[in-house]
């Protein structure tokens, strides 16, 4: 109903544009109004040139005592053919007919001509008047006091005179000539002859006054004024009744055209009555509807200016609202309300008016406007059927909102990647997102409307699913790992969760499944756990997985009796190839090795990486030793072989230890360090070989657990004491340095070498208490110095495994300013091995161990694998050249170049150099030669006590020492 | 037809309606004929709100001297207010202090005009108000020049911008200071409320002086509100005025300018009487300083008369009777 009276409104609005056209069309061409107007000026200029003949009547009449009033006619006139004649209001060129601007022009003319004429006469018109009322009274100067006769005469003249006037004819012209040829003065009255001439002259100024206007009115008369208006007039009308008719031709026919289209239209006008009906009430009740319409409406006539509007349009703009009037341009109302502030605080306010401007010409597309108050509205434009504006404001703000929140729903939807489906309350699916395929493989279009069946793997059998479905239906919510079939076949896992929608009644409308496919996870899980258990480069157990292989082993050799072996293999070499190989090599190496020692063993074998370059190979029912041999001696000879690197061939070789179960111990770790100190000893033997764990080196650990015990003890009982050995400078011969030692006084082993307990220190971890007490001793010490005066340094070693162990810089601040000791006292001698560690970790250690102002010095230099590069890049100040290089100075001509060597090194880098070991005067005396004036050995002292040490110094420090007595004398 | 012995003056007046037409006219003529005075008074105008700004308008672009070419002459210059609306020069200095030819007619009541110039040349106001700012040898501008001025005035352009859709242009400028002149009337003139019924508003001696004034005939050129300014006249109707003057110029031409008819030469718009105690000197040439010369010339050359001193007095004290005071335009 509603879509049929819509097509009959569209219908008709078609129609009356039609007819508008055509009528406007038409009427552009013959210009009603501009033709009425004309003619009005047309019908004003006859009755003013008609008025001016009267005037001049008038003015003939002699009895117009002014001429305001001719005055008034004379300008409209003149006005009124200016305008005629002129092009824009006037009729210059206002139609297309041959002569009709001459013919205006002829017009102008005339009418000027007449006013001329008009003005002259009335010039000597008041001229005429003025001699016809002078004479009289000049006459009865003349005859004032005269005889009746001369009465007479004067009657006569004037009789005459007034004959003339009114009847101007030669007769009457003469009777007046002879009239005033009479008039002649008596002789006794010649005194009055001034009179006389007087009189002559009024009355031949009159007569000539009175043939002059004669000849003028005639003139006048002439004007053919009227007769060139009436031309014109008819011109111009038979001009426009010609277009009239045309238009009325073309209406008629426009009008034949349209009965014609209205008689087609009946039929559809029957059958759409009553919606007509309906529309014209709607029409009828426009404006109460407009009110009504609950919707702020307003629409803009075909000219962009306001035509209806109802309150709610009113009220959307409150700060111009009492500026709407009918007839306000679009553009005016804009920007009073930009300028009103109806729209949110712009910057750009010129710009928010283009926008407006241009939105509203662009009446096919439904713009938001946003408004002061925050709202939204939704402007739907409709042209209306006179060419105007419509336009509907619809309170969008809350749609907006829900829109954006919707949005926010179908962006999730659309990029999450976990897939999501909708199915109806019939399972039939009716959206899936792009996870979906992402993760199935089907496409929307292949699914939709299908059941999920179709993804079913077939693993789960049916009670699982009826189970599933029971719970969802029960919890209105199912979660759970499930496994699907892809498009291409393939199983996944998911984790699936299963929720309900329901409608107000609580009837299930939708099923939303959300899942995510976590094959990838499960594979994760089983990537970390190989991680966890298996070795990156070689892809064997790594130790966690072989103490459970090794412990497993155990269990089930302890069962079935058996004999099972334990290989611990070290590679020769293999830091070496890493050092100058690079790590690349290193780890292909380590493959390689892997590749070997598997080949080695039986499949039930596990051959195991424990890092670096250990590996263990487990023989699990080995029978006996023999066997066991056999393996390793296999592998001894394999790892012997060549390794066919790029870049050169690589020669190591594998010192293994071997312990066995149950004859060497019965505990995994016992039987991993059994197996460790076995590989030592075939280490130590001259590696590229194997040991069996024996009695013997397990006394050997019993003795070094004795010692562990035995120290922990001395720690507490104080057994440890120092020696200071003096290092002197061979120039002066003064004492410049101390290096503490520490020794041990046990009370039933005596004297412990050093050797001996700090590698058990190390092992145990004692070496941290052990170290810390050295430290705290040594520092006291040389504090104690400082503060006699004996400006000496102290050195300590550290051990790299005290620093592993957490030895703090801060703690060795702190005790240096407990004891007093500046820190450029303190020297650090840290080992060749700490630097090679090179370690992030180790370097910012010994850097802020320089920062903190303690000095550094390398013990044992060129023992190691020293390299410039490590110069280079630790903070070292002082090298301490090996007593073994110092021994053999002398005698090995390659250990006095080495010696060389360090020290040419050393002042390269700007380092102080230190001899160790220094005992004989030749020795001393290549060191002297060379540069090396630090001198440590017996060659000066033995390592000395502190009370011994002080002796020393102030032996050899005579200098100092008077100073200072001289200081405490003064 | 008519007896000799018909008294004149019963003929005349017989006559009159039918002097010189029939009597089909007679009963027009005798209905037309309300006024009992030639001289009517000057009421005062009425404007519209609208015309109230254009002639505050025109009031300060009638004072602004930047209308002539080096900003020192204005309107004002040569039809001062304070002196009758005109110099009181014989004729008037232009820019760069050049002699005119003319005697500046006043300004005042000028509307009530038949045309403007002494000649008439201009029908209207407007074409007048044109007129001084192009000649060389009065204002010596052009609207260009003008317009260039004024547009840097924002005042300016914001008010006519108020008043015209086009804003400022040359026909707005000269229709304001038509407008503003359209206000310049003379009004509460003791004889004008003598003419309505106020008996004791101009002495014996002004009313002696008004019936001469008729009866010697100068009421028939110098009549209606103006008493003057809507006809043309000779300079010299009966006697040669020109004939005394050494050297004749452009100006003494007259009408003649206009029409090139032999007859208009000499003639002039007749001039107002209205502020004629304040705008001496006198005629087109401002060749006589005195009212009562001007009187006597006048008597003399237009009307073949010989006035006593007592009745140029008389005349004098009438004319006196005619001066109003400018029309004050309500705020």
């Amino acid at each position: 109903m509603s879509s049929e009276r819509r097509l009959v409104i569209i219908f008709m609005g078609a129609l009356l544009a039609l007819v508008m056209v055509a009528v406007y069309l038409l009427q552009r061409n013959v210009e009603v109004d501009a033709y009425s107007d004309r003619m009005v000026l047309l019908q004003e200029a006859g009755r003013l040139d008609a008025r001016l003949d009267e005037d001049l009547q008038r003015v003939l009449s002699l009895q117009l005592l002014h001429y305001d009033t001719l005055m008034e006619t004379t300008i409209a006139l003149r006005e009124n053919a200016e305008r005629i004649a002129g092009p824009e209001q006037g009729l210059r060129g206002s139609i297309d007919a041959p002569g009709f601007d001459a013919l205006l022009d002829d017009y102008q003319q005339a009418v000027g001509q007449k006013i001329q004429m008009l003005e002259r006469i009335k010039s000597r018109v008041a001229l005429l008047r003025n001699s016809l009322h002078y004479l009289p009274a000049l006459l009865e100067q003349l005859t004032g006091e005269s005889s009746h006769e001369q009465l007479g005469v004067e009657q006569g003249l004037l009789s005459a005179l007034l004959e003339y006037h009114l009847f101007p004819g030669d007769e009457n012209y003469r009777n007046l000539l002879d009239e005033i040829a009479e008039l002649t003065l008596p002789v006794w009255e010649q005194e009055k002859a001034e009179f006389l001439d007087q009189v002559l002259l009024h009355l031949t100024l009159s007569v000539s006054l009175r043939t002059e206007i004669d000849e003028m009115v005639r003139e006048y008369r002439t004007q053919q004024s009227p007769q060139l208006l009436q031309q014109l007039r008819e011109v111009f009308s038979g001009n426009y009744q010609r277009q009239t008719a045309r238009f009325y031709n073309t209406s008629r026919l426009l009008f034949v055209l349209l009965f014609v289209l209205f008689l087609g239209m009946g039929y559809l006008m029957l059958s759409l009555h009553r919606a007509r009906r309906s529309s014209e009430q709607t029409l009828q009740q426009l404006h109460d509807a407009v009110e009504s319409i609950s919707e702020p409406f307003v629409s803009f006539d075909a000219g962009d200016r306001l035509l209806l509007w109802n309150r709610k349009y009113a009220e959307l703009y409150p700060a111009s609202a009492a500026l709407l009037e009918v007839g306000t341009p679009f553009a005016e109302l804009a920007r009073l309300r930009v300028e009103n502030g109806d729209y949110p605080e712009d910057e750009l306010e010129e710009l928010q008016l283009t926008k407006l401007l241009e939105h509203h010409s662009n009446t096919e597309k439904a713009e938001v406007e946003t408004l002061a108050d925050g709202r939204h509205y939704l402007v739907s434009n409709s042209r209306t059927s006179e060419g105007g504006i419509a336009s509907v404001f619809v309170d969008i703000t809350e749609r907006l909102e829900t829109e954006e929140q919707l949005g926010i729903a179908a962006a999730v939807f659309d990029t999450s990647s976990e897939g999501i489906v909708v199915t109806d309350h019939n399972n039939c699916i009716l959206a899936v997102n792009p996870g979906f395929t992402q993760i199935t493989g089907y496409r929307a279009d292949e699914v939709v409307g299908k059941s999920p069946n179709l993804l079913s793997s077939g693993r789960h059998d049916a009670e699982f699913y009826s189970e599933m479905w029971r719970s969802l239906y029960d919890n209105d919510i199912w979660e759970g790992e499930i496994w699907n079939r892809n498009k291409f076949g393939e199983v996944y896992a998911e984790w699936l969760s299963l929720t309900l929608v329901r409608d107000e009644r609580g009837d299930v409308v939708q099923h939303i499944a959300v899942f995510s496919d976590i094959t990838k996870r499960k594979q994760d899980e089983e990537k970390i756990r190989w991680q966890a258990n298996y070795d990156a480069v070689t892809s064997l157990p790594n130790r966690t997985l072989f103490t459970e292989r090794l412990k497993a082993s155990i269990s089930s050799s302890h069962r079935e009796e058996w004999v099972t072996a334990l290989l611990f293999i070290d590679l020769d070499h293999f830091k070496m190839v890493n050092d100058t190989r690079g790590h690349a090599v290193g780890d292909w190496l380590l493959q390689e090795v892997a590749g070997r020692l598997a080949a080695c063993v039986r499949e039930a074998d596990t051959v195991a990486r424990l890092g670096g370059d250990e590996f263990t190979v487990i023989l699990q029912d080995v029978g006996d030793a023999d066997s066991a041999a056999r393996v390793a001696q296999k592998i001894v000879e394999t790892l012997a072989e060549p390794f066919f690197a790029e870049g050169g061939d690589i020669y190591i070789g594998g010192s293994i230890g071997i312990t066995l179960y149950p004859n060497d111990a019965w505990e995994d770790e016992e039987l991993v360090r059994n197996a460790d100190l076995a590989m030592y000893r075939a280490k130590e033997a001259g590696r590229g070989r194997y040991r069996f764990f024996t009695q013997s080196m397990n006394d050997q650990i019993q003795a070094r657990s004795r010692m562990e015990d035995d120290m922990r003890l001395a720690l507490q009982q104080d057994e440890f004491f120092l020696e200071y050995q003096p290092i002197v400078d061979a120039r002066s011969g003064e004492v410049a340095h101390a290096e503490a030692l520490v020794r041990w006084q046990h009370p039933m082993r005596g004297r412990v070498s050093p050797f001996d307990f700090i590698s058990v220190a190390e092992d145990s971890g004692l070496i941290a208490p052990l170290g810390w007490w050295v430290l705290e001793e040594a520092c006291s010490q040389a504090a104690i110095w400082h503060k006699r005066g004996y400006h000496i340094g102290v050195s300590v070693n550290i051990s790299a495994k005290q620093i592993r162990l957490g030895l703090n810089v801060e703690d060795i601040v702190s005790l240096l300013e407990e004891v007093g000791l500046p820190p450029q006292y303190l020297t650090l001698e840290i080992t060749e091995g700490l630097l090679l560690e090179k370690t992030e970790k180790t370097l910012r250690w010994l850097n802020h161990v320089r920062e903190m102002g303690i000095k550094l010095s390398v013990d044992d230099f060129g023992t190691g694998f020293s390299s410039l590069s490590y110069l280079k890049r630790f903070p070292v100040n002082t090298l301490k050249i090996d007593q073994s290089f110092v021994r053999n100075l002398t005698t090995d001509k390659e250990d006095a170049e080495l010696t060389r060597a360090i020290i040419g090194l050393a002042q390269t880098f700007n380092l102080e150099v230190i001899a160790e070991g220094v005992e004989e005067v030749d020795q001393l005396t290549f060191l002297k030669q060379n540069g090396c004036h630090f001198i440590q050995g017996y060659h000066y002292s033995r390592p000395l006590g502190a009370a011994a040490f002080s002796d020393y110094f102030q032996q050899s420090n005579q200098s100092v020492i008077v100073k200072l007595d001289e200081e405490r004398g003064a | 037809m008519i007896g000799n012995r018909l008294n004149y003056k019963l003929l005349l007046h017989l006559a009159r309606p039918a002097l010189l037409i029939g009597g089909a006219l007679l009963a027009y003529a005798a209905s037309a004929q309300p006024m009992k005075e030639p001289i009517l008074p000057i009421s005062p105008p009425v404007f519209s709100s609208d015309e109230l700004r254009e002639i505050e308008l025109g009031r300060q672009l009638f004072n602004d001297k930047r209308l002539s070419h080096d900003n020192t002459i204005s309107c004002a210059s040569c039809h001062s207010l304070d002196k009758g609306g005109t110099d009181q020069r014989p004729t008037s200095i232009g820019i760069n202090g050049v002699m005119g030819t003319v005697n500046a007619p006043t300004v005042i009541n000028s509307s009530l005009n038949i045309a403007q110039f002494w000649d008439g040349r201009a029908d209207t106001l407007e074409q007048q108000a044109a007129g001084p700012v192009h000649n060389p040898i009065e204002m010596g501008s052009d609207w260009d020049e003008v317009l260039g001025k004024l547009q840097g005035d924002k005042e300016y352009v914001a008010r006519f911008r108020r008043l015209y859709a086009d804003g400022m242009t040359a026909d707005n400028i000269v229709r304001v200071i038509a407008q503003f002149e359209r206000s310049l009337l003379s009004v509460g003139a003791p004889f004008d409320r003598y003419l309505r019924g106020d008996e004791m508003a101009i002495s014996d001696q002004a009313k002696h002086g008004y019936r001469l004034f008729k009866s010697y005939g100068c009421v028939a050129c110098h009549q209606g509100r103006n008493v003057g300014g809507n006809m043309f006249a000779r300079m010299g109707t009966i006697g040669n005025y020109f004939i005394h003057k050494p050297e004749l110029n452009e100006a003494d031409m007259g009408r003649y300018n206009v029409t090139r008819a032999e007859e208009d030469r000499h003639v002039f718009k007749v001039p107002s009487l209205r502020m004629v105690t304040h705008t001496a000197p006198y005629f087109h040439d401002g060749s006589v300083e005195k009212l009562e010369e001007a009187i006597s010339i006048m008597a003399r050359y237009q009307l073949a008369r010989r006035m006593s001193d007592k009745e140029i007095a008389a005349i004098r004290a009438f004319l006196e009777s005619l001066d109003g005071t400018l029309y004050q335009v309500p705020k």
